[in-house]
């Protein structure tokens, strides 16, 4: 791959962080160079093999019962939520 | 219109009714008070992990086994990347290209020419079923919006259909048929009024004899089996008109506003369509093994429409009251029950299921918990007035009684003093009477006009006030007309 | 009370038992080392010294009652800033989480406090686990006891100047390529990466989810193996937990105390790069082992020229996942400039997360975004499959590999930061034990003339962690390395 296209304003879109001017220089030359040293992986010969996603394959599957579980009661969201109404998380309207 | 032939799929998202969430054991209840009903999971916060409910898989099994679909033996969660305010981690669990079932069809009844005799069924195909988790509800008000989490993480199956619809009747169909199979086996209520059942149409037009799909237009925010209908009408006019007019139609996703009769072009949820799905390294992989699935299938009953068939052939029951007894899993498992109890009447038990006992528990505001009257009850009273013992007027007193107390009916017909009591010799006074007072219809008789002796016999059941039985009645008059 | 600072685990637990001293006097001691050398250190983000020693104070009761949770009880720990525990902050050294208090106690937590532990303070950190310094923490930079103008390696960057500098006798931190290894060699003590799936992630903020794994640092290979005991287990809370039974790790270790194993010793990790000192330091220990009648049998590790570029696919793709839910909406950082709903979400994140943090969701989202998954994520999960495969070949014949820890000792405070593919290959020999799934430890092994310590890796097959550690403890029990101190 010699010319990768990295679209930062498309990617910033995407991953909803804004940059403003003058780091989306730097960053973009920065990344520029991070994605050229990972492009490395295309020589590899691995079409034969499959992914590796989890280190280990369980045997079986895992799962929990359909049971309701002890909890502590959380008063959760009145201790961390910016604003709450009527204990429902207040935001500016979608449209 | 007639120059175009419509296509339509669907995308539905159904609630299963499992007790607690896909991916946490927090219980799921319609109607709670806002954000009562999760957990840290539930919402999202740092460090938290999803772990798999057994019940979600297994139920969706059984609804891949109705819908004829085949199960994956393996299959993965993924996850769908995008924010939005009611989605706690901004990605949703989901099945990508992995999921649970795949293929099938919805067999659909459409309208027969008159209310009495049975449509014509088809098969919709089906492109997959898959599971995934739903997210929480927005509220606005005014300039700002609210947030409640409750229904965030509940279990949802998507049925995705093909494009294989050609018609708001058969898009209609579809969502009948769906409701009452999922409902049915219990998987779920389907009441789309509290979201348990969500619809997204994809809708496309192409001029008659194209084989070639036109472009897709997909219409959301369609929250009721009505308002799907309005909006796909709606859509197919649009399409139409900008197609006659020259223009072209703009693939899009459309928003439906029942209150105007009219759809608008959406904000997209997401600035671009770019999920970037990957495998969710959080959990692992499913596998099912041939028995887990058989043990899922055998959990499956007889299905509405092949019990009907088998009532309509076997038992004889004329098609609307296997319409009533044959679609709701609560009422069929009821006659059954009655059946099984008195097997030589069906078609009297169906009735008094599918109309007496349905209206009562109507007027009283009963369910089907709190029933009183047994099955085997209800078969006894069919019996009493085959038996002669009861007649059709006095039983239906005795059936309101046994709605109430949930008392057998020999033992209300004993304690009322309902049995029949012919006093048969001022019964063939009566026939003698009637037949001297009607010559005409008499003569007629015994000419060969059959049909003439109803008169008489009309005659003896008002004079008898229907406390005779009416084969009595008949077995009496012929006898006394060939003496 | 300054000697009772840096002593080993073991003789915490003699002198508690044999009512030397108590566990509040023993925390009393840590809490004033901590109040004398951590505005320097600046290992510490917060503590809560009254919880602290009410849990000292709740241990010495249960002593006197007899009624001991463990060998560890009254000892103190101390947690990174990653780990939830119930009404503690959980900041993660990051803006977007600087107010948030958490609910819930990590499974992780509940052992500890099973087993009677007490908690001492929340330690610092690169920003949501990404960095090898500290710098990238939004806080503070923490410096390395030994010289306090360089790191002391990141991420678990606190957790082991804590150690190192007798803040605190054990501590946690998580490592997803590198982060309880690096810092342990730099700093001169030992830290272990458990096998993934040995230590539940449930209640550790994720990084890179099917890398990360919490792991014990103490002074010793003893110390280590009692408290990986405390925090190993299956979990029903975490998918990704081993259901595999858990071994009695300082039994099975000292068990195996007069076996000869075999070490492999891979030629590509004395490349160019390796600062001669640390080889020198690392070859003199592969001559020690060779004398005490182990097997040295070189082995190649081809695939170590990917690791840095998979670990920064997979990692950061997963990262842009995980981070995700820091979005200003429910309980992070909200920018007071947001006035609609796409600014809450924009402004929040930009202004919450640090620049190594956004450089990495922008990485990984990148990688994962519609056109380029095949080329890289798709790509980089078979190359991961590829140094998996290399690692179990080569533990056909070797039942353990010796590295270096890491290339270069502790380096001056920005010296790394404007470039950051020099900050990434800072970890480059233990990057490729992550994706491979591994259990691998750091013990110090040397320093270097400018009394900067080294470390050296011992990397095991699956779940075999008291082999490396066994292995490890051989070299520790013939040398002194161990027992320095620095001269904070």
């Amino acid at each position: 791959m010699s010319e990768l296209s990295l679209n930062l304003d498309h990617l910033s879109k995407l991953a909803r962080i804004q940059l403003p001017e003058d780091e989306k220089r730097y960053l973009s030359q920065q990344l520029q160079s991070i994605v050229g040293y990972c492009s490395k992986v295309a020589s590899a010969d691995v079409d034969h093999l499959e992914p590796m996603v989890h280190s280990f394959e369980h045997e079986g599957n895992v799962w929990a019962e359909d049971e309701i579980a002890e909890g502590d009661t959380v008063d959760f969201l009145s201790q961390n939520a910016p604003e709450i109404k009527e204990n429902q998380i207040v935001i500016p309207k979608v449209l | 219109m007639d120059k175009y032939e419509v296509v339509i799929g669907l995308e539905v998202h159904v609630q299963l009714n499992t007790t607690t969430k896909l991916f946490t054991q927090v219980p799921y209840r319609y109607g709670e008070e806002p954000n009562t009903l999760v957990d840290e999971v539930v919402l999202g916060l740092p460090g938290t992990l999803p772990v798999l409910n057994k019940a979600a898989i297994l139920k969706t099994v059984q609804v891949g086994s109705v819908f004829g679909c085949k199960i994956a033996r393996k299959c993965k969660w993924d996850r769908k990347n995008y924010f939005y305010p009611d989605a706690p981690k901004n990605y949703q669990i989901s099945q990508y290209d992995q999921p649970l079932c795949v293929g099938g069809f919805v067999e659909i009844e459409l309208e027969g020419p008159a209310r009495n005799i049975q449509g014509q069924h088809r098969k919709v195909a089906l492109n997959r079923i898959h599971l995934e988790e739903d997210v929480g509800k927005l509220t606005h008000f005014g300039d700002e919006s609210w947030i409640d989490f409750n229904r965030a993480g509940t279990p949802l199956i998507e049925i995705v259909s093909e494009p294989d619809m050609h018609s708001t009747t058969e898009v209609f169909a579809y969502l009948k048929s769906l409701e009452m199979h999922l409902k049915f086996i219990g998987a779920s209520n389907c009441d789309m009024e509290k979201g348990q059942m969500r619809c997204d149409a994809n809708v496309s037009i192409r001029p008659i004899g194209a084989t070639q799909l036109g472009t897709k237009v997909e219409l959301k925010n369609l929250n009721s089996i009505s308002g799907v209908c309005n909006g796909i009408e709606h859509e197919i006019r649009r399409q139409i008109a900008l197609v006659e007019s020259g223009d072209k139609v703009v693939q899009e996703t459309r928003r439906w506003d029942a209150d105007k009769g009219e759809s608008f072009t959406m904000r997209s949820k997401e600035d671009a369509h770019d999920y970037r799905y990957f495998t969710d390294p959080d959990l692992c992989p499913i596998s099912l093994s041939e028995s887990m699935i058989e043990e899922q299938v055998k959990k499956v009953p007889e299905l509405p429409f092949a019990k009907q068939e088998r009532y309509m052939k076997e038992l004889r029951l004329p098609y609307t009251v296997t319409s009533v007894v044959c679609y709701d899993r609560n009422l069929s498992d009821y006659f059954e029950s009655a059946l099984q109890a008195y097997s030589k009447n069906p078609i009297a038990i169906a009735n008094w299921v599918a109309n007496d006992l349905l209206r009562e528990m109507a007027d009283k505001n009963t369910g089907w918990s709190a029933l009183s009257i047994k099955p085997a009850q209800i078969a006894e009273l069919v019996q009493l007035i085959d038996e002669q013992i009861l007649s059709k007027q006095s039983a239906k007193k005795v059936f309101t009684d046994m709605f109430a107390t949930g008392k057998n009916p020999r033992q209300i017909v004993q304690e009322k003093g309902l049995e029949i009591k012919v006093d048969l010799q001022a019964l063939k006074k009566l026939c003698e009477e009637v037949i001297v007072a009607f010559p005409k219809p008499v003569a007629e008789f015994r000419a060969g006009k059959e049909k003439a002796i109803n008169v008489l016999k009309g005659q003896i059941m008002r004079q008898t006030q229907g406390k005779v039985p009416v084969n009595m009645i008949d077995k009496l008059l012929l006898e006394c007309l060939n003496a | 009370m300054n000697d009772l600072i840096f002593k080993p685990v073991e003789e915490l637990i003699k002198g508690l038992q044999d009512k030397q001293f108590s566990s509040v006097e023993l925390t009393k001691a840590y809490i004033q080392r901590t109040h004398a050398i951590d505005d320097q250190l600046k290992a510490f983000l917060s503590f809560d010294e009254d919880k602290t020693l009410k849990e000292a104070q709740a241990s010495d009761e249960r002593r006197a009652k007899n009624q001991c949770l463990s060998d560890l009880d009254g000892i103190p720990v101390g947690l990174k800033d990653i780990f939830s525990e119930k009404g503690q902050p959980l900041t993660c050294a990051s803006r977007i989480l600087e107010k948030f208090v958490s609910p819930y106690d990590a499974t992780l937590v509940k052992k500890l406090r099973q087993s009677g532990l007490v908690m001492w303070g929340r330690l610092n950190m690169d920003e949501f686990a990404m960095g090898s310094s500290s710098e990238n923490s939004a806080f503070q930079v923490t410096s390395n006891p030994w010289n306090l103008e360089r790191i002391p390696g990141g991420s678990s960057s606190g957790s082991a100047a804590a150690v190192a500098a007798g803040e605190v006798p054990l501590s946690l931190g998580t490592d997803t390529g590198g982060s309880i290894r690096q810092p342990a060699a730099l700093c001169g003590i030992v830290g272990l990466k458990p096998t993934y799936g040995r230590v539940s992630r449930y209640g550790i903020v994720a990084y890179a989810s099917s890398l990360d794994q919490a792991g014990p640092f103490a002074r010793t290979t003893k110390g280590v193996a009692r408290l990986l005991q405390v925090i190993c287990g299956s979990d029903a809370k975490d998918a990704t937990s081993a259901r595999r039974p858990v071994p009695q790790f300082l039994k099975e270790m000292c068990s195996f105390q007069d076996k000869k194993w075999t070490l492999g010793v891979p030629e590509e990790y004395f490349g160019e790069g390796l600062d001669p000192e640390i080889r020198a330091s690392i070859e003199s220990a592969i001559d020690f082992y060779r004398k005490c009648g182990y097997i040295i049998k070189p082995i190649h590790l081809k695939t170590i020229e990917y690791a840095i570029p998979v670990y920064y696919i997979v990692a950061t793709a997963e990262a842009s996942s995980n981070l995700a839910r820091y979005d200003g909406i429910r309980y992070t950082y909200r920018s007071p400039r947001a006035k609609t709903v796409d600014e809450v979400f924009d402004l929040s994140r930009s202004e919450g997360f640090g620049d190594e943090v956004k450089r990495r969701i922008l990485l990984g989202t990148y990688v994962l975004s519609s056109g380029y998954y095949d080329a890289f994520y798709g790509k980089a999960q078979k190359v991961r499959r590829l140094i998996h495969n290399d690692f179990m070949e080569a533990f056909k014949t070797v039942d353990a590999v010796l590295t270096p820890t890491s290339p270069v000792p502790a380096f001056k405070k920005g010296e790394r930061t404007s470039d950051p593919l020099a900050m990434y290959l800072s970890d480059i020999y233990t990057i490729s034990v992550n994706l491979a799934g591994l259990p691998g430890l750091s013990i110090p092994c040397g320093f270097t003339q400018s009394q900067l310590p080294i470390g050296m890796q011992l990397i095991g097959r699956p779940f075999e962690e008291s082999t490396i550690l066994s292995i490890a403890h051989e070299f520790e029990r013939q040398h002194s390395f161990h027992t320095q101190t620095p001269q904070l």
